[in-house]
C-alpha cells in the first residue's frame, strides 16, 4: 500500500503545487472547466428536466417505461464510449507514460503499480461521470423530486458503471499488446474500428430510429412502447444501472433491484480482480516487446502511397513555407497510427449517418410538412456536432502536439502568422468537404428547398472555419504541455473546454436557424410564397451566422498567433 | 556577428541571466562554459529567439532579434541540446522542409544535403523514417540541417551529445572549416578537453553572468593561476569544486 501512495504522489504533488504556488495557468484552467462544466450540466439538466416533464403529461405509466428506456440506452452508449476511453487512456498510462522506465526498474511492487496506473486511468476517465452522469443523475431526481440520498446512491453505482467499462477497456489493452507488438496495435485498432462500426450499425438496426417518425405507431402508444426493443439484456450492466435507479426513484425497491445494486458491486471487483491477474500474466511480456522493437535500428522505409504521392504534388502550391508546413502535416498525418483509428470512426459516423438519414421514409405529403422541416433542422445540429467533434479529435491534438518540434517553427525565419493560417487552410479543406458532403447529400434526401439547402451549406461552411480556428486556438494555448519531456503527461483541460464552447456555438447557430425553419414552414403550410419581410429575416439571420462566424474565426486565429508569438519553447 | 547587449531574463523571483553582454567575431568558435543552471541555455535561447529577453536585445549579423527576427533567423543556424525531430517523416523529408522553411534553392540544397548527408554516414538512410533513428543519427539529422543552408552564424547546445568518438571528430573538423570561411560559431558544452581544443576564445558563466571571458591564456591569468589546465581554471572560477586535495 505503501508503494501505492508513493506512486501516485507525483500526481498530488503537481496539483498541489499548482494549488500552492498559485500557478495561473492552473487556476484559470480549472475555473473555465469549472464554469464550462457548470453550464453544461445545467443546460442538459434544463433540457431533460423540460422535456421529461412533457412526456410525464402524457401518462405517467408509459412516462416511467419510456424514461427507463431512453436511460439504458444513453447508458450503453456511455458503456461503449467507456470502453473506448479505457483502451486509449490505458495505452498511454500503462505503455507509453514516460516515466515508466525509472518505475520499471525500481523495487516497486507490481501490484501497487497495477493500481496506481489504474487509479490514474479511472481519475483521466471520469470527465465522463461529470459530463453526462450528473446531468443525467440530477434530471431524473428532479424529475422525482428525490431525497439527496438518491443523487449519493446514483453517483455510487454510476461510478461502480464507469468502472465497470473502463476495466474491460484496460483489459483489452492490456492483452493484445501482451500478444501484439505495441507497433502493431494499429492493425488492431483497425479491426476495432470494424467491429465498432458494426456493432453501431447493428445498435441502429435494433433500435430503427424511423419508428420515431411512424404516426401510424404514435397513434397507438402503447405498441409503440412495446415494440421498441432498446438493448437492455438482463446480463448488461446498462440494464442494472437503470433498473437500480429507476427502481428507488418509483420507491419499488425490491430483491431484484438489491440484485442488480449487489451485481454492480460485484462485477467492478471481480473485473479489477481479473484485470490484476491479466496484468500480472501479458503485462512485462507487452512491455518487453515494446521495448524490442522500440529502439532497434530497423528498416522502416515508409510505403510510396498515394498520400505520398499526393504530398509531393504539394510542390506546385506556390510560397515555399506553406507548401513544405502542409507536406509535412500531410505526411506527419497520414504516418500516425493514431490517426488511422480517428479515420475509421470518421468513416464509420459518416456510414451510420447517412444510412440513416436514407432509412427516413420520405413521403411528406402523407406526413406533416412541418416534419421534414424539423428534421432537416436537427440534422443540421447533428452535422455541426460531428464537425465539431471531429475538429476535437483531429485538429486539437495535432496541434497541441506540435509543441515539441515548435522550436523549428520558432527559430526559422517563419512568420507564425503565415504558420497559423496555413494550418487553417490545411484542416479547414477536409472538414469543410466532410460537412458539405454530408449536409447535401442529407438534405436532398430530406427533399427541402434549394435555397433552404443554400442556407444550411453556407451556415455549415462558415461554422467549420469557427470550429477549426478555435481548435487552433485551443491547441496553441495547450501547446505548452508538449514543450518538454515531463515525466507525466500533464493535465490538459483545453479539448474538454474546446467542446463545450463549440456546443455552445452550435446552441446559438441552432437559435438563429429556427427562424428561416419557422419560415419555411409557414410557407409550405400556407402554400403561398415568401413576403418582402420574410426575406428581410432570413437574410438578417445569415447576416448574423456569418457575423458570428467571423467574428469567432477572425479572433481565435488572433489569440492563436498572439499565443504562439509569446510562447517560449524551454 | 553574434550580440548580446545587456539581457536580462528572469522567471519569478529567480534571474537566469543578469544584464549578460557577449560578442561573437566573424571567424570565430566561441564557447560557453559553466556549471549546471549557469544561465547557458537560457543565453542560447534568446540568441536564437526562442526566449524573449526581460531587457536587452540580440543581434545576429547586425539584425536585431526584437526588432526583425526574420532576418536576423535567417542568418542562423541552431542546433539545440534536446532537439526532438520529426519523427514521422525520412531524414530527406525532414531535410526538405527545413531547406523550405529558410527558402533554399533548390540545386544548393540538394548538393549541400547530399553533402552533409555522405559525410556523416547517413546517405543511405536518408529514406528511412527517423522515428527507427539512435540517439546519435537523429543528432546527425539536426547537424546536417544545420551546416547543409551555409548559414553566417552557427550555435549549438551540447552538439556532442549522442555523438560517438567518430562523430564527435567529425564535428571538430567541420567546425574548423566553417570557422576557416568566415562563419561564426558559438557552442556550449560540459566537456572542457573539447572547448580547449576547438574554441578560439571561452567564456565562463555563472550565475547569469559572465566569470571571464577570453582565450585559455587570458583565462589563466585571470584564474591567477599558474600551470593549472582550462578544467582547474573553469572549477577556480565557478567556485564549483575545491578538490578532495584542496590546501586554499
Amino acid at each position: 500500500m505503501g508503494d501505492f501512495y508513493h506512486l501516485i504522489a507525483p500526481t498530488v504533488w503537481s496539483v498541489k503545487n499548482d494549488l500552492v504556488r498559485f500557478n495561473r495557468s492552473f487556476y484559470r484552467k480549472i475555473f473555465l472547466y469549472a464554469a464550462f462544466s457548470a453550464f453544461f450540466v445545467f443546460l442538459i439538466t434544463d433540457l431533460l428536466t423540460k422535456g421529461l416533464t412533457k412526456l410525464e403529461a402524457l401518462s405517467p405509466e408509459v412516462f416511467n417505461i419510456l424514461l427507463m428506456k431512453g436511460y439504458a440506452l444513453i447508458f450503453i452508449i456511455i458503456f461503449f464510449m467507456q470502453i473506448l476511453n479505457g483502451v486509449v487512456l490505458s495505452l498511454n498510462t500503462y505503455y507509453q507514460s514516460k516515466d515508466l522506465e525509472v518505475l520499471l526498474v525500481s523495487p516497486v511492487n507490481r501490484t501497487s503499480l497495477f493500481f496506481s496506473r489504474l487509479f490514474e486511468t479511472h481519475l483521466k476517465a471520469s470527465w465522463m461521470l461529470i459530463v453526462f452522469g450528473i446531468p443525467l443523475i440530477v434530471a431524473s431526481g428532479l424529475i422525482y423530486r428525490a431525497s439527496p440520498l438518491y443523487h449519493v446512491y446514483a453517483l455510487t453505482l454510476f461510478i461502480l458503471y464507469s468502472t465497470i467499462a473502463v476495466n474491460t477497456g484496460v483489459g483489452i489493452t492490456i492483452f493484445i499488446a501482451g500478444l501484439f507488438h505495441i507497433r502493431k496495435l494499429k492493425k488492431f485498432l483497425f479491426s476495432t474500428g470494424i467491429i465498432l462500426t458494426v456493432l453501431l450499425v447493428t445498435l441502429l438496426r435494433m433500435l430503427k430510429p424511423e419508428r420515431y417518425v411512424n404516426p401510424e405507431l404514435f397513434a397507438n402508444l402503447t405498441l409503440f412502447i412495446a415494440e421498441m426493443k432498446a438493448p437492455s439484456f438482463i446480463l448488461l450492466p446498462n440494464r442494472w444501472l437503470s433498473d437500480s435507479l429507476f427502481s428507488f426513484l418509483s420507491k419499488a425497491f425490491t430483491t431484484t433491484t438489491l440484485m442488480y445494486v449487489a451485481l454492480l458491486f460485484l462485477t467492478s471487483y471481480v473485473t479489477t480482480l481479473f484485470l490484476l491477474m491479466l496484468f500480472k500474466r501479458y503485462y512485462y511480456r507487452g512491455w518487453k516487446l515494446l521495448q524490442g522493437g522500440g529502439t532497434d535500428l530497423r528498416r522502416t522505409k515508409p510505403s510510396v502511397s498515394l498520400i505520398t504521392r499526393i504530398a509531393e504534388g504539394m510542390t506546385k502550391i506556390p510560397g515555399t513555407q506553406s507548401r513544405m508546413l502542409i507536406k509535412k502535416d500531410l505526411l506527419t498525418q497520414m504516418r500516425d497510427s493514431k490517426n488511422i483509428h480517428q479515420m475509421l470512426i470518421l468513416f464509420s459516423l459518416t456510414v451510420i449517418y447517412l444510412f440513416s438519414i436514407m432509412s427516413l421514409p420520405m413521403n411528406w405529403e402523407y406526413y406533416s410538412v412541418q416534419l421534414k422541416y424539423m428534421i432537416s433542422f436537427f440534422n443540421l445540429g447533428l452535422i455541426l456536432i460531428i464537425i465539431a467533434s471531429l475538429c476535437a479529435r483531429l485538429v486539437y491534438p495535432q496541434i497541441v502536439s506540435e509543441g515539441i518540434s515548435f522550436w523549428i517553427m520558432k527559430t526559422s525565419p517563419l512568420t507564425l502568422g503565415k504558420y497559423i493560417w496555413t494550418k487553417v487552410l490545411f484542416f479547414s479543406v477536409p472538414i469543410l468537404a466532410i460537412g458539405q458532403f454530408l449536409i447535401i447529400a442529407s438534405s436532398f434526401h430530406i427533399g427541402v428547398g434549394k435555397v433552404f439547402i443554400a442556407l444550411n451549406t453556407v451556415t455549415l461552411a462558415l461554422t467549420s472555419f469557427s470550429f477549426v480556428s478555435m481548435s487552433i486556438a485551443f491547441g496553441t494555448y495547450d501547446m505548452k504541455s508538449a514543450f518538454t519531456d515531463t515525466p507525466r503527461e500533464r493535465m490538459r483541460t483545453g479539448n474538454i473546454a474546446h467542446m463545450l464552447v463549440s456546443v455552445f456555438l452550435v446552441i446559438v447557430i441552432l437559435s438563429l436557424e429556427v427562424i428561416p425553419v419557422f419560415l419555411y414552414f409557414l410557407k409550405e403550410a400556407q402554400k403561398g410564397k415568401f413576403s418582402g419581410n420574410a426575406w428581410l429575416m432570413i437574410g438578417g439571420v445569415m447576416g448574423m451566422v456569418i457575423l458570428v462566424n467571423l467574428v469567432i474565426t477572425f479572433v481565435s486565429i488572433h489569440l492563436s498567433i498572439r499565443k504562439a508569438q509569446s510562447l517560449e519553447p524551454g | 556577428m553574434i550580440e548580446l547587449l545587456n539581457c536580462t531574463k528572469r522567471y519569478g523571483e529567480l534571474i537566469a541571466v543578469d544584464n549578460l553582454s557577449l560578442t561573437v567575431r566573424e571567424s570565430e568558435i566561441f564557447g560557453l562554459l559553466g556549471p549546471n543552471g549557469a544561465g547557458k541555455s537560457t543565453s542560447i535561447k534568446m540568441m536564437v529567439g526562442l526566449l524573449r529577453p526581460d531587457s536587452g536585445d540580440v543581434k545576429i549579423n547586425g539584425h536585431s532579434m526584437n526588432e526583425d527576427p526574420i532576418a536576423a533567423k535567417q542568418a542562423l543556424a541552431y542546433v539545440p541540446e534536446k532537439g526532438y525531430v520529426l519523427e514521422k517523416l525520412t531524414a530527406w523529408e525532414y531535410l526538405t522542409f527545413i531547406g523550405g522553411l529558410y527558402h533554399l534553392q533548390e540545386d544548393i540544397f540538394r548538393k549541400n544535403a547530399s553533402e552533409y548527408l555522405n559525410i556523416f554516414g547517413l546517405a543511405e538512410w536518408k529514406d528511412e523514417l527517423i522515428s527507427s533513428f539512435s540517439m546519435g543519427m537523429k543528432q546527425r539529422v539536426l547537424l546536417t540541417s544545420a551546416f547543409m543552408r551555409n548559414p553566417k552564424v552557427i550555435i549549438l547546445d551540447e552538439p556532442h551529445n549522442g555523438l560517438d568518438p567518430k562523430g564527435v571528430r567529425l564535428l571538430k573538423d567541420i567546425l574548423f572549416k566553417l570557422r576557416n570561411e568566415g562563419t561564426t560559431i558559438l557552442l556550449s558544452t560540459h566537456i572542457i578537453a573539447i572547448a580547449e581544443q576547438i574554441c578560439d576564445e571561452i567564456a565562463i558563466i555563472n550565475k547569469g553572468s559572465v566569470t571571464a571571458q577570453g582565450d585559455r591564456e587570458t583565462l589563466r591569468r585571470y584564474a591567477e593561476s599558474s600551470d593549472k589546465n582550462l578544467e582547474d581554471i573553469f572549477l577556480r572560477l565557478t567556485s564549483v569544486y575545491e578538490g578532495p586535495m584542496h590546501n586554499g
